[in-house]
């Protein structure tokens, strides 16, 4: 008897010993680890995917810990970035994963670099930016992609697999609010319907993991907190602007200054459109007069007038504004002439 | 007139179409993809295709939060 083997026996039964190895040698990038993100993160981890890589730009919130999977209060309490909480985490569920945690903004400049050398991606984005990023990349590259979204009740997601079935464009044409990751604190979340979602999310990145893209091509399904599930087949877009005339209209896009507000908490994100900070100086100069704390590639600032995070690649979460031109203006004053 | 609406029977006005549907439950057209009696609705047709007593409609949001 060989132990090793014994790990993943239950889930052998049903995929095979090709399928198995196929899943335990998967790599896989997860786009956002918040609630879908996150959730479908821990049941690849546990299911022994070999390699993941979990991108994303925001720290664990209070008000993330009703739906996440992998976060707990004093991941909350330290403000710790979800990527780094989330690899440290899936390390203690299973040592055969390698959790590789980018803690960075996925955009037009990066994406493609942070896509590189993965066999399935997968969209655990609050916000539809995002979403068509990855949807380019992946119609791109020719690596499948699986969507997933949350909302209020209602959860619902696809295999987008290249030359073999629609895209996100197919669907749907963007929204004018592509940055808006507000839908939480509007329409709230329900925990069961992310679970939910990322169960599904989670099957279609098995299925594609074993090679079985094909058959589940375009399967989109939706789950409605109580107890419905639905799947629909959706065909190709005859003149889809990404996946026919291969547009690739967010993957060229200019990377621009944004506020956008933050799904999980009362955070806006605001990012001014230049380069990198150099923290060390940043934060000398705010020390002045301010609590400024410094760890790894953050930056915290609590003061009785500001409280905000500073990330090195030129952004910062900024609490407690009262709108997004609020916000903007926090930054300006915390980092003008950086 | 009744018809199926994501697994429940639900009232909606006579003569309606996939568009007066998506209106009736305030649903948003743009991104919703609509099956109707198992086929898929082109969104371009919404104004045009009839809705019968009986029919079976999936609507399918493509959610963006996550």
């Amino acid at each position: 008897m060989t132990r090793p083997t014994a790990k993943y026996r239950y889930q052998e039964i049903l995929w095979g010993k090709e399928g198995q190895a196929r899943v335990r040698a998967g790599r896989v990038g997860i786009f956002g680890v918040g609630g879908t993100g996150a959730a479908h993160a821990q049941i690849l981890a546990r299911a022994g995917v070999g390699h993941l890589r979990l991108v994303d730009r925001d720290v664990v919130d209070v008000l993330d810990l009703h739906r996440t999977q992998l976060y707990d209060e004093r991941d909350a309490a330290e403000l710790i970035p979800k990527a780094e909480a989330a690899a440290r985490r899936i390390a203690d569920i299973n040592g055969d994963v390698r959790a590789e945690a980018v803690v960075a903004f996925a955009n037009a400049d990066n994406i493609s670099r942070l896509a590189d050398g993965l066999d399935v991606l997968v969209d655990g984005s609050d916000n539809y930016r995002l979403r068509f990023l990855l949807n380019d990349v992946a119609v791109k590259a020719g690596v499948p992609l699986v969507y997933q979204g949350a909302e209020g009740v209602l959860g619902a997601v696809m295999a987008v697999v290249p030359g073999a079935g629609p895209c996100l464009r197919c669907l749907l044409a963007p929204p004018a609010a592509l940055d808006d990751a507000g839908s939480c604190a509007r329409t709230g979340v329900s925990p069961a319907t992310v679970a939910a979602t990322a169960a599904l999310g989670a099957a279609l990145t098995f299925a594609l993991l074993r090679g079985e893209g094909a058959a589940v091509a375009g399967r989109l399904s939706r789950v409605v907190d109580p107890g419905y599930v639905t799947t629909v087949d959706v065909k190709r877009g005859d003149d889809c602007p990404a996946c026919r005339r291969r547009e690739f209209e967010f993957l060229d896009a200019v990377v621009a200054a944004y506020v956008s507000r933050c799904c999980g908490g009362d955070a806006f994100e605001v990012f001014g459109g230049g380069a990198a900070f150099e923290l060390e100086e940043v934060a000398e100069r705010l020390s002045r007069g301010r609590v400024v704390k410094r760890t790894g590639d953050l930056l915290f600032v609590n003061d009785v007038d500001v409280s905000a995070v500073i990330f090195r690649d030129g952004r910062a979460l900024v609490y407690g504004a009262r709108d997004a031109a609020q916000a903007r203006a926090i930054y300006d004053g915390l980092l003008k002439g950086q | 007139m009744e018809i199926t609406v994501n697994g429940e029977r639900r009232e909606v006005p006579d003569d309606a179409t996939v568009a007066r549907v998506l209106e009736h439950f305030a649903v948003d057209a743009a991104r919703v993809v609509v099956e109707r009696n198992r086929e898929i609705v082109p969104r371009e047709k919404y104004g045009a295709t009839p809705v019968a007593e009986g029919d079976v409609l999936e609507l399918v949001e493509i959610v963006g939060g996550g």
